[in-house]
């Protein structure tokens, strides 16, 4: 009996499985720089922010 | 809060390099003119002032990044001046914060402005399209210059690294690097509040461990693996170290009651490290690079869900992971 080209092939394949959605969570207020997480404010004179490189509260 | 200075911090880490990779430094020439390099992940940008008056400073942290004057990746010149006064093109990203970026021809020019400093920017940042050189003018007024400024001051140096690794270099993370005493890099991976500090307390001091930073890391293809780099950007813990380790293995943090590790593939990795990067969302061609920078790392490097009690049996059960990958 032939065969048909590729059969073996198809019963190698995987079953088939839905495509499920999933979603990850991403925070735009640490993803985008410049944030200061001491205060929640933005700017080189934060009360507490500063000086800003040499800061301990920015977005961690 | 930080318990101590950075430097005492920094001087620590330092004791701890056993297997780690760590980079050269050196200060700068007593000349106030000459250039200040610094090199992160491996890419070395120089600054300089413009004018006598503008005294260059470094906070402690990135001080730790001075290298020996080389053939640097970027060049930056600062200056006194008017930011903002000149037409600054096409708006293309309201970051929401302190800056914004506008694209003059093929020019990315930032402007920072605070309410905290009156209504005019106080500083503009143009770079050339593929951010090898640019300019940095800020307004006199808005400074003590006579304690000395750093032009690069956040957040514009990670917009600086970040522009350069979208062209083809890597990505940076928000995650706590960890060197084992073998040299292996270990990786942990989360938002604000997912465990990187308390990891990086829980390693911090285990013999022959450096942490390479326990807020940002620098992810780069070398050879053929993935090395992962430490950054003066530190978090809480404020653990900074200018050295460097192969990526063994990437691990999502997550709060649980016992240590378990779910291994992660594919889009689902991906997708948790891209979401934990900083990714620049106004570059298309950036963006693309690094979709596909992290799709290749997840792809060769693996990579788990790590549930951890917060305390320190998690280090042994991780480094037992890493004895038999």
């Amino acid at each position: 009996m032939n065969t048909a080209p590729g059969s073996e092939k198809s019963q190698a394949r995987r079953s088939y499985s839905k495509p499920v959605m999933k979603r990850v969570h991403l925070k735009p207020e640490e993803a985008v720089l410049g944030g200061c997480k001491i205060t929640g404010q933005f700017g080189p004179t934060v009360p507490g922010c500063k000086p800003l490189g040499n800061c301990s509260g920015l977005q961690s | 809060m930080r318990a101590e200075p950075i430097r005492r911090r920094v001087k620590a880490v330092a004791k701890h390099k056993t297997g780690v990779a760590v980079l050269p430094r050196a200060r700068p020439g007593s000349d106030p003119g000459s250039a200040f390099h610094l090199r992160i992940a491996d890419i070395t940008v120089a600054v300089a002032a413009r004018e006598a008056d503008l005294v260059l400073r470094l906070d402690e942290a990135t001080e730790e990044f001075l290298v020996a004057p080389s053939n640097p990746d970027a060049t930056v010149a600062a200056s006194w001046g008017d930011p903002g006064g000149a037409s600054l093109g096409e708006p293309v990203f309201d970051s929401g914060g302190i800056w914004k970026l506008y694209r003059d021809g093929t020019r990315h020019r930032f402007l920072f402005s605070s309410p905290a400093l009156g209504p005019l920017p106080y500083k503009e940042a143009t770079f050339e399209a593929d951010f090898s050189s640019g300019e940095v003018t800020l307004r006199r007024a808005c400074f003590q210059a006579a304690h000395g400024l750093w032009p690069l001051e956040y957040p514009l140096d990670e917009l600086l690294l970040q522009g350069l690794l979208a062209r083809g270099r890597g990505a940076e993370i928000h995650a706590c690097g960890v060197a084992d005493a073998s040299g292996r890099g270990l990786l942990f991976v989360g938002q604000s509040g997912a465990g990187k500090t308390t990891m990086a307390r829980l390693w911090e001091g285990v013999p022959g461990i450096t942490v390479l930073s326990d807020d940002r890391i620098i992810l780069r293809r070398v050879g053929s693996g993935f090395t992962m780099y430490g950054t003066p950007w530190h978090g809480e813990a404020a653990l900074a170290a200018p050295a460097s380790a192969p990526l063994t293995g990437v691990f999502f943090l997550e709060h649980g009651a016992a240590n378990t590790l779910v291994p992660l593939r594919g889009a689902t990795a991906a997708a948790r490290l891209f979401a934990c990067g900083f990714p620049p969302f106004f570059d298309r061609d950036g963006l693309d690079f690094t979709l596909k920078f992290l799709g290749d790392l997840v792809a060769e490097v693996p990579c788990h869900e790590l549930c951890f009690a917060r305390d320190n049996r998690v280090v042994e059960f991780v480094q037992s992971w890493a004895g038999s990958a």
